[in-house]
């Protein structure tokens, strides 16, 4: 241009003044966005700075969960791939979708640890691949997020309904809601009125009930009756002390401290005879774990029988807290009764196992799965077999650990997806059962659903012939064998699994004990017993 | 330095802040677009005035604040004698702002300036003159002797290759040859074939009618230009056909060269300023100018500023007047006829106000005496010279007086109104001298022009110069003296009864020349001498010249000699007629103009009030009455006294006295011991009573 600028701008100049600058921040507002990291990948979305909502593919988590993730993503896509484009020669396989609804984010506090996560993921996952493995429909594995505190349920939920839309490969269930909190109470609550069918696996208070929300767990009430019934076999001194979270929105907590207070509290003297302390599991309310009253009480009183009503994240303080007592006697043996999924691994260390045998202190826990059946194969319930040959195969690639069955997780989410598949296959079977000549038809003329699934697991399983219990349709799943009782009004059992056994661990285990009745849930209100062998009628 | 480097322009505010602003698009003193007043068709700006009303300050002033800013020319037409030779200065200052540096235009001014070199002297002008267009157009770098030098050496060896041009040094190739040679050298080596045949049917068309005539001589497509140098050749007409086109070659290239982008940008119009058009080449220049813009649709878009000595061109019938304050919102122009001069927007320069006297004075370093401004003001009415070159000797007048160790300057003692005229300048020149040569160029018309100015009109002037023995080529000395001055555009014409120069700042400087330059008593060319015969002269011419012998009586310093003739009057006369007559003669001998301070001292003052009547004791009261009264009016005539208020009522206590001393001249008498206290203190003209 002419000489310098010092004859002004004219509205040409001015004009690209002004438009050069708003290019520039356009084309670097578009730069940005094309090329900022994805906070969250499809199907999420961020909510108070966490991944939440579902997905079917990879996402960013715990950095453990990788692999199992990555995982999931890739079956989801081979499944996706056999019904959309199927390589040649081989017909158009149907799939239904069943989503996990859990964190798959940890913290110190949060509703599950880093371990149980992975431990869920590849029960979960164990099953996907079992499923997938033989005839009949496959499935998605849907991962939905719902905060680490359990918290963002209420995106996740919306973002289920709108799944059950789909014709084509349709919602056929959620799983998981691992933790019984108020907020797992409220998405269980939103869920049933969606009608959505809803399984938790390790879901114990006995007051998470709604009518479409299935547990394979027994409920404390029954796992406190199964330690009942061995505390009638072994009574030990009478001597009891209750040690329970004082967490007072922790259903969990509250529903246990209730129940054993109600079943053993005059028994033991309950009463007089309990210590509070702070669980770690939930928002900060102050020092958590501080067991030193709890501990100087119960050498004080003597307590030989001590009952614990909270979760098994805090039970090694008290353990450890015991053994460092000075007042306490040590010469008698002390028993610490609690409910459970299993023995986490942290209450097995071999550390801690020392502290135990130290002070002649043995963890009785009343349980949906013991170690005892994968250690002495001819106690193990028929399912397991099936579901230990796919997960022996994960343990390696995934690190999932020595022990990691102990704690139930990975059994509890297997079954639970199993539940959901084969409602979900027996629905699929019977709409399309070959009505005329033709023997097979490649596309599902009807997909079942999640109303028919509903149907299909709230059919009652367990008859009575006259003279014994026979179950139809029931779960052979890796923690046994067992079913669900239609809902009525006189004997209700709120979806909770009937049959299911229940053992009682021994820890350390006490040596020359000879083996004893299995409890089964909701035994007693048949004529007859569970049945033994129960078999599961093929689809 | 007094002077700074930016000496300001008073006065001039609308045509540089308002009306060039508006024509350019650039503001004046800052850097901001302004909207144009006209959208295509412009008016030629030509500001007009006297000698040293400031017509060349304001293009400097527009030049300095513009250059750089916007493609710019600043050229004195007065410094050329041919339009070429302005047409060459206008490309070498505008072509290095414009994007096309005039394609059409410079083949044309080759072409000229290639066959225009007679002489060996003339062909080494014509020669550098390319080169200087060359390099201006970008078309070659170097320095100009060296350019000059390549383009000669080529052109000598395409000569020299040319058939029918033989290697002989003696054959001097022809005019023709020379042109044709001119432009095949420029078009080969500095236009691409494809650009150049538009430009050669350019001129092609402009000769489209004599093309068959003289085809033979043309070739190769370039008879167009040959035929303008072969008509710039043979001059008259034909030189004026050939300067119009290439006029209009300039303006077209002109308004081509703006770019569709820097006319939606409204990037400033390129700036011409044109000096001193009432040269020849510059009237003629505006001229073709005015007269291709008065074609339809022809429209360029160069700013012209033109200045003018003395009114527009009397021809200009249709050109818009406007005074300076007209321009300050718009000037409402707009082409109304079809005459060239319709494109004509004339501006008189306007003398300056008192407050722009006070505001020059205003850097003063030491308080002025109250009535200075005033007194430079009446004294020059104005006038922007004299003004600016009185006021900077005031400063640098009170600067001198400030320091201590400054030499002191004249005049000695407290500067006052009286004695402004004999300031020095910076230089030491007497301030009159430096604003006469400023005003009369030719110092051999000033020379006679300052004794001359004291006689009072045109045959006295010539009388006094035959007894002055003045000599010259002309005929009649005074004759010449006036002629001159009107041909500076001082006055139209010269009256027999007035005196040679009419303008009154003239005259005031030329009789105060007159009275510094008197070589005393005794020399013909002295100051008492030179009244004395004028004195004479006016005796011998009647009756009616009675009032001039008095006047030039009392320039020579004879006081009582005038008292004594209009005492003697005042006595005799009775009848009404007469004593008008007296009062007349009293007041006309009054505007005397004071001795030179050598050989008189100035009591005037003094002596009309009252202080030096001891002296005159052997007269009467009536004469002495008189003599305070004639010493009263003469102080107040001079242009520089300031009207004193006790003077002025004197004056009319004097008359009034003097009224009832007569015996039938009171009511005359009377009624001006009324009127002249009021006029002498405004400075108007005495007013003579109506009978």
């Amino acid at each position: 241009m002419f000489l310098s600028r010092r004859n002004g701008f004219g509205p040409l100049d001015k004009a690209i003044a002004v438009l050069v600058p708003l290019v520039l921040i356009a084309v670097g507002v578009v730069v940005y966005l094309a090329t900022r990291p994805e906070d969250c990948a499809e199907g999420l979305s961020k909510r108070d700075g966490q991944c939440v909502g579902v997905t079917d593919s990879a996402f960013d988590a715990n950095a453990d969960l990788k692999g199992l993730i990555r995982a999931v993503a890739d079956e989801n896509a081979r499944v996706e791939k056999a019904w959309k484009s199927p390589k040649k020669g081989q017909t158009r396989i149907p799939y239904g979708r069943i989503a996990l609804m859990m964190p798959f984010t940890s913290d110190d506090s949060s509703a599950m640890t880093a371990p149980m996560i992975r431990r869920a993921l590849a029960g979960a996952h164990t099953a996907q691949l079992r499923a997938n493995s033989g005839g009949g429909p496959h499935y998605q594995l849907l991962m939905a997020p719902d905060g680490k505190d359990l918290d963002k349920w209420q995106p996740v939920v919306d973002d289920l309904e709108d799944l059950t839309d789909d014709r084509e490969s349709p919602l056929v269930g959620v799983m998981g809601l691992p933790s019984s909190t108020p907020e797992t109470r409220d998405a269980m609550r939103a869920l049933s009125d969606r009608r959505i069918a809803t399984v938790g696996p390790v879901i114990t208070s006995a007051d998470m009930n709604a009518p479409y929300f299935f547990k394979t767990s027994p409920n404390n009430d029954l796992l406190a009756d199964a330690l009942g019934q061995y505390l009638k076999k072994n009574r030990g001194e009478g001597k009891g002390f209750l040690v329970f979270d004082s967490r007072p929105d922790d259903v969990y907590s509250r529903n246990l401290q209730r129940l054993i207070e109600k079943k053993f509290g005059t028994t033991y003297g309950l009463r007089k005879r309990s210590a509070s302390f702070l669980g770690s599991t939930g928002p900060d309310a102050g020092i958590p774990q501080r067991f030193q009253s709890a501990a100087q009480k119960i050498c004080v009183t003597d307590s030989d029988t001590v009952f614990f009503a909270g979760r098994d994240q805090d039970l090694p303080a008290l353990v450890k807290r015991l053994s460092q007592e000075p007042s306490c006697d040590r010469s008698s043996p002390v028993r610490i009764l609690k409910v459970g999924i299993g023995l986490d691994p942290t209450l097995t260390t071999p550390e801690l196992t020392q502290m135990l045998r130290d002070t002649k202190t043995t963890m009785v826990a009343a349980a949906s799965v013991t170690s005892e059946w994968w250690q002495k194969k001819s106690t193990a319930p028929d399912g397991l077999g099936g579901f230990l040959s796919v997960f022996n195969k994960l343990k390696k690639p995934y690190d999932l650990g020595g022990k990691s069955l102990d704690d139930g997780y990975a059994i509890m989410y297997h079954d639970a997806f199993m539940l959901l598949a084969n409602a979900f296959d027996r629905s699929y079977s019977e709409a399309n059962e070959p009505t005329g000549d033709s023997t097979r038809t490649p596309d599902p003329v009807r997909t079942p659903t999640k109303d028919d699934v509903y149907n299909t697991l709230i059919d009652a399983s367990i008859v009575d012939t006259g003279d014994s219990t026979r179950c139809i349709g029931c779960l052979q799943g890796a923690a046994g064998t067992y079913g669900f009782e239609k809902s009525s009004d006189t004997d209700d059992t709120d979806q909770w699994p009937v049959c299911k056994p229940v053992p009682v661990i021994e820890y350390p285990a006490v040596q020359g004990r000879k083996a004893q009745d299995t409890f089964r849930t909701f035994e007693k209100t048949f004529k007859h017993p569970c049945p033994k062998e129960v078999t599961r009628s093929v689809s | 330095m007094h002077t700074s480097e930016t000496p300001r322009l008073y006065a001039r505010d609308p045509l540089l802040h308002s009306l060039l602003p508006r024509l350019t698009g650039l503001a004046y003193a800052e850097r901001a677009r302004v909207p144009w007043e006209h959208d295509k068709d412009l008016p030629l700006v030509l500001l007009t005035g006297r000698h040293g009303m400031g017509r060349t300050a304001v293009l400097t002033a527009l030049e300095r604040h513009y250059s750089g800013r916007l493609p710019l020319a600043l050229v004195d037409t007065a410094s050329s004698a041919l339009v070429v030779e302005l047409l060459e200065e206008l490309v070498c200052s505008l072509a290095p702002g414009l994007g096309r540096r005039f394609p059409l235009l410079l083949p044309g001014l080759i072409s000229v300036f290639g066959g225009h070199g007679g002489t060996a002297d003339g062909r080494t002008r014509a020669t550098t003159r390319i080169a200087r267009l060359l390099i201006a157009c970008h078309l070659e770098s170097g320095t100009e002797a060296n350019v000059a030098q390549r383009w000669a050496v080529r052109l000598r060896a395409r000569l020299d290759d040319a058939p029918g041009a033989g290697p002989g040094a003696g054959s001097r190739p022809s005019a023709h040859a020379v042109t044709h040679a001119a432009l095949a050298e420029y078009f080969e080596r500095y236009t691409r074939s494809r650009a150049a045949a538009p430009l050669r049917q350019w001129y092609q068309e402009r000769y489209a009618e004599s093309e068959g005539t003289a085809a033979g001589t043309a070739a190769d497509g370039q008879d167009g230009l040959v035929r303008l140098a072969d008509w710039f050749r043979r001059g008259g007409d034909y030189r004026g056909a050939a300067e119009q086109t290439l006029v209009h070659a300039f303006l077209e290239d002109i308004a081509a060269a703006r770019s569709k982008w820097q006319r939606l940008n409204r990037d400033p119009r390129p700036l011409t300023l044109l000096d001193n058009t009432h040269s020849p080449a510059g009237a003629r220049l505006v001229d073709l100018i005015l007269e291709y813009r008065a074609r339809p649709a022809h429209h360029d878009t160069l700013v012209v500023v033109a200045t003018r000595l003395g009114d527009a061109p009397a021809e200009a019938t249709e050109a818009a007047h406007r005074e300076l304050p007209d321009l300050v919102a718009s000037t409402r122009w707009r082409r109304t006829g079809h005459a060239p001069s319709a494109g004509l927007l004339v501006v008189p320069l306007t003398p300056l106000s008192r407050d722009d006297i006070l505001l020059m004075l205003d850097a003063a370093s030491a308080p002025l005496h109250p009535y200075l401004a005033s007194a430079l003001h009446t004294l020059t009415g104005g006038h922007p010279l004299a003004s600016g070159v009185l006021c900077d000797a005031v400063l640098e007048h009170t600067r001198a007086t400030a320091s201590r160790g400054a030499t002191p300057r004249p005049p000695d003692g407290p500067l006052g109104p009286r004695n402004l005229l004999e300031l020095t300048t910076a230089d030491g020149l007497p301030v009159t001298q430096a604003i006469l040569e400023r005003l009369l160029p030719s110092p051999q018309q000033r020379a006679r022009l300052v004794p001359l100015s004291l006689a009072r009109d045109s045959t006295a002037a010539q009388a006094l110069a035959a007894h002055l023995r003045l000599e010259g080529p002309e005929q009649l000395p005074a004759n010449a003296a006036a002629d001159y001055l009107e041909a500076e555009h001082w006055q139209d014409d010269t009256p027999q009864d007035r005196p040679l120069a009419a303008d009154p700042l003239l005259h005031t400087l030329l009789v105060h020349e007159a009275r510094r330059t008197s070589h005393g008593a005794d020399s013909r060319r002295g100051w008492q001498e030179i009244h004395g015969f004028l004195r004479r002269h006016h005796t011998t011419r009647g009756e009616d010249s009675e009032a001039d012998a008095l006047r030039h009586t009392l320039a020579a310093g004879d006081a009582k000699t005038v008292v004594a003739a209009l005492s003697e009057e005042f006595q005799s006369e009775q009848d009404r007629q007469s004593a008008l007559r007296w009062l007349n003669c009293l007041r006309y001998a009054a505007t005397a103009p004071a001795p030179p301070s050598a050989d008189w001292d100035d009591e005037r003052a003094a002596m009309a009030a009252g202080a030096y009547d001891d002296r005159y004791h052997d007269i009467d009261e009536i004469d002495r009455c008189i003599n305070r009264l004639l010493h009263g009016l003469w102080y107040l005539s001079d242009a520089l006294a300031e009207p004193e208020a006790d003077l002025c009522d004197d004056i009319g206590a004097e008359l009034a006295f003097l009224s009832l001393r007569h015996q039938t001249w009171r009511a005359v008498l009377s009624q001006s011991a009324r009127t002249w206290p009021a006029a002498a203190r405004d400075k108007r003209p005495l007013p003579l009573p109506e009978l």
